[in-house]
Order: structure tokens, then C-alpha cells, then sequence
């Protein structure tokens, strides 16, 4: 299998043979050969949220003395740390959340099968997999500007399984995936083919 | 009348302030636990070398949100 080469990173997207990876359902002896992940850029939205927040309560401190001058005087200055720490820890464990999402919603390509773990929240997990003879057809999409800057988009596999179709979303280098699971898929069929060839000579 | 009588309402205000910021403490510190514990099931799915980083950021946010929810109990009762 010809695997682009990418830097070991257990936080990166796109990392092709990943080392000290493992995932549930592993089988003996299976190999991954990608592991993504939806493209970094993707996070930036909810990363400026925090900040935002962050400085809420500068501006509601601000606020809060133009309106109320003596507001400051029937709070005690230890409570209003309290209050303080308690906002950033708020703002931190959402931080910590969506964090979490991102990097537990993992695309797997091993030399067996494609595997897609999406947590929708905390709570939510939906896990689907195929193997590699089931899928039938392999897409792949770039829309918008910023996914044409950098590169990611949607790879739509089209699969014989009873779940008929598993989508790796913003992925980066979406090409790179599709050659790479087509070039899977033509190893197994060579694989199969020769098979039932050897089976037919018997 | 006479019953309104010393009861300073900028005080009752304030109590009800407290006591609805230490419920949220308390919720946020439940919050914290399950979220730790999903942290450990989420490794399951998927195993990498910094899974120990993220149970040990989940016990930070315990410890932090546990002493939190401890001074907003004290704030309350002081």
C-alpha cells in the first residue's frame, strides 16, 4: 500500500500508518493504515466562542459598575473570585467538550475494513463499520472556499452493508482517501479474484 | 407590616444569588464526574498514547469544580 508519509501526531487529522493506535473491535494482526480525524480548521468557530466568553466578565464587570456603582460593595471580593473561577472553569470544560468530539470522531482505514466513530455529544456515540469488499463505490466532494484553501471535504463511501453508506466528513486531502481506499478495494477484489481462481483449478 | 419589619431584602437577594450559584456548583461538579468517566469510555473506542492526558485534565476539572462547589457551600453558610 503506497501511504503518503505524515508526521506521527496522536492530534493530527490525516495520519497514515498510525503507531500506538488502537480502536474497539480491533481484530489480531489488523493494520491501520489512516486515521482521520475532520480538519483542524473546523474547530476555529468554537475556539473564538471561548475566547468571547473568556472576556464576558470583564465587559459584565464594566456593565455591572456603570449601572450599579455600589454593586461591588455588598459583594465580598473573595465571592466574586468565586464567581470569576467558576465562569473560566464553565468556559474551559466547553472548551475541554467540544475538544473531545473532535478528536474521538475518528475516521479508520485499516487493510480489513473502514470504520466511522461520530460522538454526536457527550453521550451520543454511533459507531459504524464495513469491510473493505462490501463497499461499492467511493466519492469524494470539496465545497466552499475555505475547503478549497485547505483542502478538505466529504468522502462518501457507497457500501452492500445494511447500513448502505458511511461518510467521513471534512477530512483533509479528500482525494488522497478516496486513492487510497480504492486502491484497497482493487488489492481485496485481486485478493477475491484470486481465490476463487485457486478454488476453480482445484 | 410589623412581620416585613428588619427584613432587609437587598440581603434576601443576595442569599438567593448564593444559593442558586452553589446548586450550580453542585451541578457542574456532577457534570465533571460524568463527564470524567465518559473520558475513560472514549478511550475504549479509540486508544492513543494521550489518552492518560485527558483522564488527567477530567480530575483536574473534578478537584477544581469540587472546590469550587465546597467555597460557593461556605459563601453560603458564612
Amino acid at each position: 500500500m503506497n501511504l503518503p508519509r505524515t508526521p506521527q501526531s496522536a492530534t493530527g487529522s490525516f495520519v497514515a500508518s498510525p503507531r500506538d493506535v488502537h480502536f474497539e473491535n480491533q481484530r489480531e494482526h489488523e493494520q491501520l493504515y489512516l486515521l482521520l480525524r475532520s480538519h483542524e480548521v473546523v474547530n476555529v468557530p468554537w475556539i473564538a466562542v471561548i475566547f468571547v466568553m473568556l472576556l464576558v466578565p470583564l465587559f459584565f464587570g464594566g456593565l455591572v459598575t456603570a449601572a450599579f456603582p455600589n454593586f461591588f460593595d455588598t459583594v465580598s471580593p473573595f465571592y466574586a473570585f468565586i464567581l470569576f473561577m467558576f465562569w473560566n472553569m464553565l468556559v474551559l470544560m466547553y472548551g475541554f467538550y467540544r475538544y473531545l468530539i473532535w478528536f474521538f470522531s475518528a475516521y479508520i482505514i485499516t487493510d480489513k475494513r473502514l470504520v466511522d466513530v461520530d460522538f454526536v455529544g457527550l453521550f451520543h456515540k454511533d459507531y459504524t463499520e464495513t469491510t473493505i469488499e462490501n463497499v461499492q463505490d467511493v466519492t469524494s466532494k470539496v465545497t466552499g472556499p475555505l475547503s478549497v484553501l485547505f483542502n478538505f471535504g466529504l468522502v462518501h463511501v457507497q457500501t452492500a452493508s445494511e447500513r448502505s453508506e458511511i461518510e467521513f466528513e471534512n477530512v483533509p486531502q479528500p482525494d488522497v482517501v478516496t486513492r487510497i481506499i480504492g486502491e484497497l478495494i482493487m488489492e481485496q477484489g485481486g485478493a477475491l479474484r484470486g481465490r476463487s481462481s485457486s478454488t476453480a483449478h482445484s | 407590616m410589623e412581620l416585613l419589619q428588619g427584613f432587609d431584602l437587598n440581603n434576601f437577594s443576595y442569599l438567593v444569588v448564593q444559593l442558586i450559584v452553589a446548586l450550580a456548583a453542585f451541578g457542574f461538579f456532577v457534570f465533571t464526574l460524568f463527564v470524567s468517566r465518559q473520558v475513560q469510555l472514549m478511550n475504549r473506542v479509540l486508544t492513543t498514547r494521550i489518552a492518560g492526558t485527558f483522564q488527567f485534565i477530567g480530575l483536574l476539572f473534578i478537584i477544581g469544580s469540587g472546590v469550587i462547589f465546597a467555597f460557593s457551600i461556605l459563601a453560603l453558610f458564612a
